[in-house]
């Protein structure tokens, strides 16, 4: 029996949210033994094997692609549908990243496999020889736990576990070809308008703009003193919905999941989504002048202050 | 679209899960999920853009959805479309994806499906994707913007490196997520009260022949709803003086441990 993750790669090295997907996997494999099969879709120019056996998977299939074209998403899907049709795996983990949460639910509709994304926790169900998933529900005011039968395709919320660093033993890689697609998808052209910047997950100071902020300047005031003490600035979906901060910086359910050591949350009341964004930060401190402001209750100092006023006496100290 | 409740209204304390395994949320108020939202103003602007483009809202509800129909009425939403079937916590986003499948292809003639990304309720993410794969569409997620040129649609989603321009030039569903200065448009007075008398077409399952015929997908079932008290004791502070050294003193221990001065 095999576990699959569906791995990726930035510049070489396997990203934050594959590791965390293979911990899971390793969990699984505790309750059920299973073979822990590491997938990647890689050119061999960029695969970088260093550390790779160092999270738990017991072996790596590389299917390689052509280091100087785009690898569509049709032929990642069909490549990973002849995975599963060699395979079999019994479970499917995704990375819980943008394309990890988009490839799992395509994939089990065509290989017929039940799927959850965006979970948070799973076991193995010892009567039913099942999986047990726990995910959030109602924007994350409550959580689910759901009965997967398999084969089942998960992806997991970025940063809800901790990774720990197997013994490290030799493991097989093998490299596979890359399906060809049927050209079926009719996709003209692609052209990246802006790079993300992976700043904000490696910040450990964090000051997070809510809507009580009011006006763009005094984003631009936050900015101003983050660059001073060396912290990234980020966004409520409100802060980015008025423009003052690009889509990238937006923290919660539905954008980033950060846990810097400390979060400063400016003028944002505390809504649900958005707290899931920020709760694993070591320290929270907050400023909402209503004092009865969801984020208080998550909150390790609060101040019931105007905004304007903390930005003031931080410019005094700062700037 | 989907109609969700809105949850903003709902007080911390009472997320309270019953014996029957369910919150009482009955007084919240039924709204447009917000992720649809962006859908349906993104199709009116594609409307405003070109007059020839025929715009349709399609749900899957019971009668009590026909509220958020006629709203989309009175946006100048040309038809609405009701499948007929009651949605609950336990439906899946297979069920309900294949049911809008067998819509879009009893409406026919669909050059592009708009839908939200996710649904604040169940929550799934999944629904828009699966809706792709049964049409044998290509599904472009986490759509900000769209509009028609020459060469087809120009989609500008988020993607893991950033920001992407795509051009798709077939059919093709899009889920919507947010982005700045999108909200949904206000309904006049006047549309608002034309927008009652209007017809909304109704479909049974039995109506959409094709709703067999779509390849039926494994699925999940709900097994037990649970929250998680999630409550720090927060000290509150008076002086923002204050606040701020408080804030320097943790950044300090912080550089400290790392040599780093402030």
């Amino acid at each position: 029996m095999t576990i699959g993750v569906v791995g990726e790669m930035r510049d070489g090295k396997l990203t934050q949210e594959t590791i965390e997907a293979i911990c899971r996997a390793v969990h699984v494999k505790e309750q059920l033994k299973m073979t822990i099969e590491l997938v990647l879709m890689e050119s061999r120019e960029n695969f970088d094997s260093p550390w790779i056996d160092r999270w738990g998977a017991d072996r790596v299939i590389v299917y390689e692609r052509d280091h100087s074209e785009r690898l569509e998403m049709e032929a990642k899907l069909s490549t990973l549908e002849a995975y599963v049709r060699v395979t079999k795996p019994l479970a499917l983990l995704f990375a819980g990243s943008i394309q990890g949460q988009e490839l799992a639910p395509r994939l089990a509709t065509r290989t017929s496999a039940s799927c959850l994304v965006d979970c948070t926790a799973v076991k193995v169900d010892p009567v039913d020889q099942e999986l047990l998933v726990t995910k959030p529900i109602y924007g994350g005011n409550a959580y689910g736990e759901y009965s997967a039968p398999f084969p089942c395709y998960l992806s997991f919320r970025a940063k809800s576990i901790a990774v720990e660093v197997k013994k490290e033993v030799p493991i097989s890689i093998q490299w596979r070809m890359i399906e060809k697609t049927n050209e079926k998808v009719a996709v003209v052209s692609h052209r990246l308008l802006s790079a993300a910047t992976y700043d904000l997950e490696d910040k450990k100071i964090l000051f997070v703009c809510g809507r009580g902020l009011q006006k763009l300047e005094n984003i631009k005031r936050v900015e101003a003193i983050a660059s001073r003490v060396g912290a990234g600035v980020a966004g409520t979906k409100k802060a980015i919905e008025n423009g003052w901060l690009p889509l990238e910086t937006m923290v919660g359910q539905t954008g980033k999941i950060l846990a810097p050591e400390l979060c400063v949350v400016l003028g944002a009341s505390g809504a649900t989504p958005f707290v899931h964004g920020v709760k694993n930060a070591k320290k929270i401190m907050s400023v909402n002048k209503d004092q009865e402001a969801r984020i208080f209750e998550v909150s390790d100092l609060g101040s019931a202050d105007d905004c304007e006023s903390v930005i003031e006496a931080m410019e005094r100290k700062f700037v | 679209m989907k109609q969700v409740l809105d949850l903003d209204q709902v007080l911390s304390s009472d997320w309270i899960v019953q014996e029957n395994q369910t919150i009482d949320l009955s007084y919240a108020n039924r709204v447009i999920n917000t992720y649809d939202e962006l859908g349906l103003e993104m199709m009116l602007r594609l409307q405003d853009e070109d007059p020839k483009c025929n715009s349709i809202s399609l749900t899957v509800g019971t009668e009590d959805t026909e509220s958020m129909l006629r709203k989309a009425l009175a946006l100048q939403v040309e038809e609405a479309i009701r499948i007929d079937h009651a949605v609950s916590m336990s439906q899946t986003p297979q069920a309900v994806a294949r049911m809008l499948c067998a819509g879009i292809r009893k409406i026919g003639d669909v050059d592009l499906v708009l839908c939200g990304r996710q649904a604040s309720g169940s929550d799934y993410g999944q629904t828009g994707l699966i809706l792709a794969e049964l049409l044998s569409w290509p599904c472009i997620s986490l759509v900000t913007e769209v509009v028609r040129r020459n060469e087809g649609w120009v989609i500008i989603h988020q993607v893991d490196d950033g920001l992407e321009e795509v051009v798709v030039s077939g059919p093709v569903v899009l889920t919507m997520t947010q982005s700045a200065d999108h909200f949904l448009r206000m309904a006049t007075l006047r549309n608002t009260m034309d927008a009652k008398k209007k017809a909304i077409t109704q479909w049974s399952l039995s109506d959409l022949e094709e709703w067999k015929l779509v390849k039926e997908t494994a699925g999940v079932s709900l097994s037990r709803i649970f929250t998680v008290e999630e409550s720090n004791d927060c000290a509150m502070v008076d002086d923002p003086e204050f606040f701020v050294d408080r804030m320097i003193e943790e950044i300090q221990k912080m550089n400290q441990s790392e040599g780093v001065s402030l």
